[in-house]
């Protein structure tokens, strides 16, 4: 029997100052670095999440588990439904498990689907690591900022609603703002090789000495404005509109933009939504061109949440109000009422161009 | 048969061997003393009951608890009335049945083992008839523990894994070295102090000087008790009943191995090849590759530890990063970096305003102006330079200034022919 005991105390004293070793050395010159392969990309498109690991030490580590919180819309691909730990609505607890010897550094990277747009951070991480025998030695938590920004899906031009995509492709084909073809005359101005002579104001022409030119303007330039409605719900009428038509809408949105900025037009935005990082009522992108915008209204789209600051008719209303003429707005709402139909039918008046992109569909 | 129910028996025939090695201390002890038949019938009922234990426990409760303890009571009863003496195996034979719960092993079994040979250590101990079992429980007990041990560091690894599949075969291979590690070093440490351990942990003889035991007179052996005066019936005959049971029982039986035997025989050759193919796949394991749900690749750092202040002392300091801490765009421009400078210490007049296309361009040149340099391995580096300077300066020139990436296999293609291509893998 004193065999056994023995073999027991010396199993208890081997396993007591293995025990202090790795609870004092263990997590000592361990770098854990997780980086996207990408930090912005289109809902429904995957990326690579790379999870690297460095032991640069002799004392190597039996096991080690790097648990993070992140959202559980980042879908991992290739993992089982059993590997998906603590799968809820918001938040997933991806964990990952290491054997790591000396002086050795491990890269893993997993493919992870994006099906829903949105801005998804990743901030801290738990590493937790294990004895000789396996038992849990030590954890410590450690904070490292990844983010991602999933902007909405862009769907191919032919895709968006037979009126919507007849007036986006009549707002990208209209003429550059330089030709003058409205039958308003706003001004003179100096003459230009290539007008045409009945243009000519004599009587500026004679007063000033200087050939002058009729200025009119142009009928309509190809800037499209986009509107987007976050009201959901129309009380009056009890009509509803789901979240994922409001993910359609943006969807739409985001290809109209992508549409017009492409073939060299300028596009703006309007939100009359909660945005994730934005404390006034209304967004507010201005028009402009070029890449960079796109990527600006893109990522504006991905912060979009469907929750109304300012009511429609107040918008539409401010509108007006800034009297301005000539634009070509897209308005994608899930209903209309007459209110809002009204002060539609006067911004028309104004001088701009208004299309409806109704999501609200009646029950068949 | 199939191959899964092949698996199934050699499983089956595994937990059965598990069980059996177990309670070897038990049996050996228990039936010290016995004749040769029945030892081994007792050795036989030890996966019998095991298995009827186990198959009780298929049955739906409460009929499962209950069937499982009338089935103990009879086991225990059925030895106490062969012979009295007999119901100590009784009971031992009812605990296994048991233990038929347990289908599958998991770490806390091997615990059992451990206890049960530590359990059989001790009666050893105390009893003489048993003295020569006592090394041998001895080392039969260390071994379990140590078996133990490896068992539970795979059940902490999966719960290190949060019971998950995370917890992959090679990280389980990796972490059980460690436990395996931690195993030797503690038989080592027990190895070299037990003799110590033995001598420091005898107890000590106590003299205690003149006793009177002279004085003490030895008790005298008595006569044998006399039994009890009972009353025995010399014309008891038991019931009949009992008879005809036992016969029915037996056919039955009989008829339920024939039936599998018929059975087995319709399907012999895919049964026997079915079982001769999960025996061999058990020992010559070819396993499958683990399908792992992410990509993953290794490299050391063996070669960026930290250098002590001596260890440059009597080196010469390399330049730069060593070549497998540089990405592929880097390894161009170091194979680049390393022919300008090959030509420097060779006595090429480099000018700093040349491109690299003018560079190497006159660097071969004026090394085909040169005599052959007399050392070997420069003549086949410049050999190699020779065959290799447009392609080095086409990637030399996209590393540098072109945002696309050099791919692996480019520059393996061009370090291919180069005379220290050993060094640079």
């Amino acid at each position: 029997m004193t065999a056994i005991l023995w073999i027991v105390f010396v199993l208890l004293v081997i396993y007591q100052l293995q025990r202090i070793v790795f609870r004092k050395f263990g997590l000592r010159a361990v770098a854990y670095d997780r980086a996207f392969s990408t930090d912005k990309l289109f809902a429904g498109e995957t990326l690579w999440l790379s999870e690297t690991i460095a032991n640069r030490k002799r004392l190597p580590i039996p096991w080690l588990r790097v648990e993070t919180l992140m959202p559980a819309q980042l879908v991992f691909k290739n993992e089982e439904a059993d590997t998906s730990i603590n799968r809820g609505d918001r938040l997933q607890n991806h964990a990952s498990l290491f054997s790591i010897p000396a002086y050795t550094e491990i890269v893993r990277k997993h493919e992870v689907l994006c099906p829903e747009r949105g801005c998804y951070a990743v901030s801290s991480y738990t590493m937790s690591m294990g004895d000789m025998i396996g038992i849990q030695a030590k954890s410590e938590t450690r904070t490292q900022t990844s983010e991602i920004v999933v902007y909405p899906k862009v769907t191919a031009f032919a895709d968006l609603p037979l009126s919507a995509r007849k007036y986006v492709y009549s707002v990208r084909s209209m003429l550059s703002p330089i030709r003058e073809d409205h039958y308003h005359v706003s001004g003179v101005r100096p003459y230009r090789d290539g007008d045409s002579f009945r243009l000519i104001n004599w009587n500026a022409t004679a007063k000033t000495g200087e050939l002058l030119v009729h200025k009119r303007e142009s009928m309509c330039d190809n800037d499209l404005h986009l509107l987007i409605n976050a009201e959901l719900l129309d009380h009056a009428n009890n009509r509803r509109v789901t979240k994922e038509q409001f993910e359609q809408a943006l969807s739409y949105a985001a290809s109209a933009a992508h549409y017009i900025i492409a073939g060299g037009g300028k596009a703006g935005l309007l939100f009359n939504g909660a945005v994730n990082g934005y404390a006034d009522t209304v967004y507010r992108l201005p028009t402009k061109a070029g890449a960079a915008h796109l990527d600006a209204i893109l990522e504006a789209m991905a912060r979009f949440e469907p929750v109304t600051r300012l009511g429609m008719s107040y918008l539409l209303k401010r509108l007006i109000d800034e009297r301005t003429r000539g634009l070509n707005y897209l308005f994608v709402t899930g209903f209309i009422d007459e209110e809002q139909e009204e002060l539609v039918r006067q911004l028309r008046l104004n001088g701009n161009s208004v299309e409806l992109l109704l999501l609200y569909k009646e029950a068949a | 048969m199939n191959g899964k129910l092949a698996g199934w028996i050699t499983g089956f025939a595994g937990r059965l061997l598990f069980e059996w090695a177990i309670w070897v201390p038990a049996w050996l002890l228990l039936t010290i003393g016995h004749g040769q038949e029945s030892r081994l019938l007792s050795l036989a009922a030890v996966p019998a009951c095991w298995a009827i234990g186990l198959a009780l426990m298929r049955l739906r409760p409460p009929w499962q608890l209950l069937a499982t303890i009338l089935f103990m009571i009879a086991v225990a009863a059925g030895a106490a009335a062969i012979d009295i003496h007999e119901a100590s195996i009784g009971i031992w034979l009812a605990v296994v049945a048991w233990r038929g719960k347990y289908a599958n092993i998991t770490a806390g079994q091997f615990g059992i083992g451990f206890a049960v040979a530590c359990a059989g250590v001790f009666v050893a101990t105390g009893y003489d008839a048993a003295e020569k079992y006592r090394f041998g429980f001895i080392v039969v007990a260390i071994v379990w523990l140590a078996v133990w041990l490896i068992a539970w560091n795979r059940s902490l690894v999966s719960q290190a894994g949060l019971d998950s599949k995370i917890a992959t075969r090679a990280v389980r291979k990796e972490s059980r070295k460690y436990a395996f590690l931690f195993v030797a070093l503690a038989l080592i440490a027990f190895g070299l102090t037990i003799s110590h351990a033995l001598d420091w942990m005898r107890l000590p003889q106590v003299d205690i000087g003149s006793s009177r035991t002279d004085d003490i007179v030895p008790p005298t052996p008595r006569e044998p008790a006399q039994g009890l005066p009972f009353k025995v019936d010399e014309d008891y005959r038991p019931n009949p009943i009992w008879d005809i049971l036992f016969w029915i029982i037996t056919v039955f039986s009989l008829f339920l191995l024939w039936k599998f035997f018929v059975w087995m025989w319709r399907d012999r050759k895919w049964s026997w090849q079915a079982i001769k193919d999960a025996l061999r796949s058990l020992f010559m394991r070819d396993r499958r590759e683990e399908k792992l749900p992410y990509v993953e690749e290794r490299r050391s750092l063996a070669k960026e530890k930290r250098k002590s202040r001596w260890s440059g002392l009597f080196q010469r300091q390399s330049r730069g990063p060593d070549w497998v801490q540089l990405n592929n765009g880097q390894k161009v421009r170091r194979l680049y970096a390393d022919a300008v400078a090959a030509g420097l210490t060779s006595g090429y007049p480099h000018a700093a305003n040349l491109t690299p296309a003018e560079s190497l361009e006159s660097l071969e040149r004026w090394r085909a102006e040169q005599a052959e340099p007399k050392s070997g391995n420069r003549a086949a580096y410049w050999r190699w330079f020779a065959g290799v300077r447009l392609a080095l300066l086409r990637m030399y020139e996209q590393a540098r200034y072109s945002p696309h990436g050099i791919e692996e296999h480019q520059v393996a293609d061009l370090i291919e022919r180069h005379p220290e291509r050993d060094k640079l893998r």
